[in-house]
């Protein structure tokens, strides 16, 4: 079927990504469709999470005076969860509460309606409830999309549609996923009183904490997080699906298992969960992202495998919101010439670059294999707690030095030569 | 045929939520067509695909049920109109009838009203039957099926005990269960072409009506409004073999003394 | 103006519902300390009027007319409307049956007045002389209290709400009102009884309700076989109802609300209009193979596992324990 409409771009997926590509190509006057097949923007991303404010600011001035940012997060946490423990590295700095600020709690429900409302108010047509199903193929190059059986023409298509891109495989631009590239994430957002999040916290101004949490994942690589929103905590997982398979064990058990554990039920006690989502994540960092661009398409957000886990932050929607506005800057630069063919889109790789988005990802290229290593999820967590408890409880026995405790605690699980390897391990990924 | 549908865009009820001294959190609720509604609209665009002719949506509510109406034009609908509604919803029942049969009069014939049996969200089921009475047109409520000849119409009516046949010349309202139809979801091209399809949109002044008068019409008060607080056990026995987890749940029903025993 | 209604009235076509109606009304009137009044519609129906002073009515308004056949909407809404115009109730309770539901609005609208549907509380303020009508709204979540400035305040209430209450001896006046009523323009063609179950759903102790998870309309012989051992009745959701047909009714929302002492729902979701069906019952079981199905949260015990295990199992547990 023909089109009486004709589109410059048709951006596929109103998440991050795809509304800020949509949103920077309508401020420059093209006309530009963004199909989200979620019944609205963010009807289907619950994820949500700690959005990093650097690049976003970048494209979205002073955001925050503007858009539904949850809390503003100044105090960060690193937890290492033993059976009964836990220790707790913190860090609070107070320039991390004031503008441009470091990092926002947001729900994604609202955060991402808003960019799209952005993108309708610079000019794009935005259309929900209606899922892309295929690309229209010509000689190997894009021109536009299927819906059912409505087909759409258009100069470029952008593919933003997270992090199953299946645009992107059948634009000929990955093979399969392999299995240990590939982890699964789980949230549930758990409701409590604004004054009660305050509290238990200790925060408040819209001020919030964040907390990763390493550890108690029954061996499984993977690690979980908790985070304040204004009247909710977010609490999540991301575990491996190949170890999930192998140790036979299902990422609910392990959110469940969370849940009762002292250090975290006390901070989600009296909560009522009110959503829960799960989503799969890419982990093969630099080394899985796929050639971002062919004739006629360019991929942009977690289709193109753009996400930073280094064991510490999870970054995700920053790079799709920076990746987002690159993709429409290509696409700009494409548009000058008219030439939409793969070499004149290439200018989206030194774009991408420019926004720090590759190298930040090949600085931490290392960081897959730093989640290969088991005894990060096994045994340095239990060893922490064991470790500190004794250190500060008061025997009756004579006390040893500390590295003397630390030796005993280890003994059978990880060689003196292990741990040194590892710690250089995460010295040169980080 | 010309058709006119009515559909509101009720709040979300699945997102409603309630505070915890028991008062229901209204305040930005989000808003959709109401679910029957839909059924309706797909009635309507059944019969024009069968027959011909118009159909025009027709909603009382606040601005933002332009989204709503949008999705309806996609469906099938020629024409919407919206008469904005300054209340923010206090009005009751009988305001909506007076909106919505004035904008039906200034929309000018018709021969087939199509509402839902119910709101999803104030769940009255009293704007179709009011409407007809105020139009003096006949009613056929909670019809299944819905056959169009000539100028009558013949509904199968679900009542409790029975399924009642009923036959009404035109002009008449039926309203339909949400078993009638399956409503179809708008493809992509139907959505863009929606976009340019005519949206009218009235304020009550253009209707010769006023805030003042529809307050007037409106006799009903809400005097309270309380959240359901039923507290249930949630023990969930799972991953365990059948027998195992139906002891379980005989030994917690017998502790309940749920089973006379 | 106002000081002209008096009085409570009620209606229903359905004799037991409107048995119910008078005893409350009964009660309410005691509260005001005014009358009851019944209204019989039909062609013919003046014999029935004696029964319903039994029931606490001291009047009963009887139209008959060759147009009220069948009862359509219409030709009722108009036999209402002249006698609410000569006997002026302050309070008009209708049977809030689909029939009564299409009629109450109808005959509101031509009085101006307005209307509260599906009550399942009543309370009066003697001193204000006002009616505080409960219902429930927003899909089962919330409770809403109303009052009626217009009069008569008109209130529908679904049967089994309030309890008959007979009291012999008493006597009601029988008063014929001659209503001029058009000839309806509907006309019935057909009616289709349904197979009705046994004794009423909202009556029973236990309550077990089958969901879409049932294949086929044999499966419920399953169902049956556990409400036996229970002595409980077996229900089910609309789709089971209103889309197979293989129940005349359903539970929630848009169907009956009951209030057992167990409920156990099998191969229910547990959509929010199905929960608010089931808020009165004491305790609520669900058997559901899936454990993200949002019924878990509305019961106070689940199973996660498939029903076509769970059923025979558990009713082979019960008939041991119950030795039947
Ligand atoms: C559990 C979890 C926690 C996370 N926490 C964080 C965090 O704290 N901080 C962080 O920065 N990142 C986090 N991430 C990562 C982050 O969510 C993603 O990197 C980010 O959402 C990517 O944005 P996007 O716009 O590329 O894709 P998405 O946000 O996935 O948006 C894609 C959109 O496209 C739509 N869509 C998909 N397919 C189609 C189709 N065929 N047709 C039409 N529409 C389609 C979808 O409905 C969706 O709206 C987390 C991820 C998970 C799973
Ligand atoms: C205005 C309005 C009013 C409504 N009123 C009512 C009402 O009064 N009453 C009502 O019931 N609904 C009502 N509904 C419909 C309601 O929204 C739901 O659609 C309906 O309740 C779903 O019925 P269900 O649970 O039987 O089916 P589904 O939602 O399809 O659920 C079937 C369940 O069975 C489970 N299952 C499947 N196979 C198995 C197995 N082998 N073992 C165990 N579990 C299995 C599935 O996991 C699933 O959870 C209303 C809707 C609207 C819009
Ligand atoms: N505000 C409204 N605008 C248009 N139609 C409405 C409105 N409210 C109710 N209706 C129609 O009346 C039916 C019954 O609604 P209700 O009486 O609110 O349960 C609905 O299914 C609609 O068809």
């Amino acid at each position: 079927m023909a089109a009486e409409e004709k589109f410059d771009v048709i951006v596929v997926g109103a998440g991050l990504a795809g509304s800020t590509a949509a949103y920077v190509l309508a401020k420059e006057g093209l006309q530009v469709l963004l199909i989200e097949r979620g019944r609205q923007a963010g009807a289907k991303n619950m994820t949500g999470g700690i959005i990093y404010s650097r690049v976003v600011h970048e494209v979205f001035p002073n955001f925050w005076e503007e858009a539904p940012v949850e809390r503003a997060i100044t105090s960060y946490n690193i937890v290492f969860l033993g059976e009964n423990s836990a220790v707790t590295l913190n860090l609070k700095a107070p320039g991390l509460g004031k503008p441009p600020y470091n990092a926002f709690s947001v729900l994604r429900a609202k955060f991402d309606r808003w960019i799209a409302g952005k993108a309708e108010e610079a000019g794009a047509t935005l259309v929900t409830g209606v899922t892309v199903d295929e690309l229209v193929m010509e000689n190997g190059k894009v021109k536009g999309i299927k819906s059912g059986s409505d087909e759409l023409l258009a100069d470029v298509v952008i593919d933003a549609e997270g992090a199953k891109s299946l645009l992107v495989e059948k634009a000929g631009l990955r093979g399969d996923f392999k299995p240990e590239d590939v982890s699964v994430g789980v949230k549930e957002l758990i409701e409590l009183p604004e004054e009660t999040v305050n509290e238990r916290f200790n925060v408040g101004g819209g001020e919030g904490a964040s907390y990763t949490l390493v550890g108690y994942t029954k061996g499984v690589a993977g690690g979980g997080f908790l985070y304040t929103n204004k009247a909710s905590i977010s609490l999540g997982i991301v575990a491996r699906i190949d170890m999930l398979v192998e140790k036979q064990v299902k990422v609910h058990e392990l959110i469940e298992d969370y849940k009762v554990h002292p250090f975290i039920s006390k901070l989600i006690e009296g909560g009522n969960v009110a959503e829960y989502s799960a989503q799969i994540i890419h982990e093969g960092g630099i080394a899985q992202v796929p050639r971002l661009y062919s004739d006629g398409f360019l991929a942009a957000g977690s289709s193109a495998c753009l996400l930073i886990n280094n064991l510490f932050t999870l970054r995700g929607m920053d790079l799709a919101v920076a990746s987002g506005a690159a993709a429409a800057r290509a696409v700009l630069k494409a548009k000058e010439r008219n030439d939409f063919s793969a070499s004149s889109l290439s200018a989206y790789e030194s774009l991408l670059r420019e926004a720090f988005i590759l190298t930040d990802m090949e600085a931490f290229r290392r960081t897959p294999s730093l989640l290969n290593n088991r005894r990060f999820f096994t045994v340095y967590p239990d060893l922490a707690c064991s470790v500190m408890e004794e250190l500060f409880s008061v025997n009756p026995a004579p006390s040893e030095k500390a590295f003397k405790v630390v030796r005993r605690h280890m003994k059978g699980k990880a060689g003196l030569l292990d741990v040194l390897r590892d710690l250089l391990g995460v010295y040169r990924a980080l | 045929m010309e058709i006119i549908v009515c559909a509101k865009y009720a709040l979300d009820v699945a997102e409603i939520k309630i505070d915890p001294s028991g008062k229901p959190l209204l305040d930005g609720v989000p808003r959709r067509v109401s679910d029957i509604d839909k059924n309706a609209m797909e009635a309507a665009v059944n019969i024009k695909e069968k027959q011909g002719g118009t159909i025009k949506v027709v909603c009382f509510g606040p601005a933002s049920a332009k989204e709503g109406l949008k999705e309806l034009l996609a469906m099938g609908a020629d024409e919407a109109y919206l008469v904005e509604d300054p209340s923010g919803g206090m009005l009751d029942t009988a305001a909506t009838v007076e909106a919505l049969a004035a904008a039906i009069q200034k929309i000018g014939s018709f021969d087939l009203i199509l509402c839902g049996e119910a709101t999803t969200d104030g769940y009255t089921g009293q704007v179709g039957p009011r409407l007809a009475g105020k139009l003096g047109i006949p009613q056929i409520t909670y019809a299944r099926n819905l056959n169009v000849e000539g100028n009558s119409v013949t509904a199968e009516r679900d009542l409790e005990d029975a399924y009642e046949t009923v036959k009404a010349p035109t002009p008449v309202l039926v309203s339909v269960t949400r078993e009638i139809n399956v409503p179809r979801i708008p493809s992509l091209m139907a959505i863009l072409k929606a976009s340019k399809k005519p949206m009218t949109i009235w304020k009550l002044e253009d209707l010769g009506l006023s805030k003042e008068k529809l307050e007037q019409v409106s006799t009903l008060q809400t005097v309270d409004l309380q959240g359901f607080a039923v507290e249930r056990k949630r023990v969930v026995i799972k991953d365990k073999p059948v027998e195992e987890a139906v002891q379980e749940l005989v030994s917690y029903l017998m502790k309940e003394k749920a089973l006379g025993v | 103006m106002a000081e002209e209604y008096k009085g409570i009235m009620a209606y229903s076509e359905d004799r037991d519902t409107l048995f119910e109606l008078l005893s409350k009304g009964r009660e309410l009137a005691d509260q005001l300390q005014t009358e009851v009044s019944a209204v019989l519609l039909g062609e013919k129906v003046e014999a029935e009027a004696g029964e319903l002073a039994s029931y606490g009515a001291d009047k009963v308004y009887v139209v008959e007319s060759p147009q009220l056949k069948g009862l359509l909407a219409e030709a009722c809404a108009e036999a209402l409307h002249a006698v609410i115009s000569q006997a002026k109730p302050e309070v008009f309770l209708v049977g809030a049956t689909k029939r009564g539901k299409e009629l109450a609005p109808r005959v509101a609208e031509k009085l101006g007045t307005g209307c509260v549907a599906e009550c399942v509380a009543l309370e009066v303020d003697a001193g204000r002389r006002e009616l505080k009508m409960k219902r429930v709204v927003f899909g089962g979540k919330v409770s809403s209290t109303h009052i009626i400035a217009g009069k008569p305040a008109i209130a529908t209430i679904p049967p089994r709400i309030f309890e008959k209450k007979k009291a012999d001896g008493r006597t009601a006046e029988a008063v014929k009102v001659e209503a001029e009523i058009s000839p309806p323009k509907a006309e019935i063609v057909e009616v289709k009884p349904k197979e009705m179950a046994g004794i009423r759903i909202e009556e029973a102790p236990i309550v077990i309700c089958g969901g879409r998870g049932l294949k086929q309309q044999e499966d419920f012989k399953m169902l049956e076989e556990l409400a036996e051992v229970l002595g409980g009745q077996v229900g089910c959701t609309r789709p089971i109802a209103a889309d197979r047909g293989w129940f005349p009714e359903w539970v929630g929302l848009s169907g009956k609300k009951i209030q057992p002492s167990l409920y156990i729902a099998v191969g229910v979701s547990g959509a929010i209009q199905h929960v608010a069906g089931i808020r009165s019952s004491k305790i609520v079981v669900s058997v559901n193979k899936d454990a993200d199905a949002p019924i878990f949260a509305d019961s106070d015990y689940g199973i996660v596992e498939d029903l076509y295990k769970v059923v025979p199992a558990l009713t082979e547990a019960l008939r041991k324990i119950l030795k039947k």
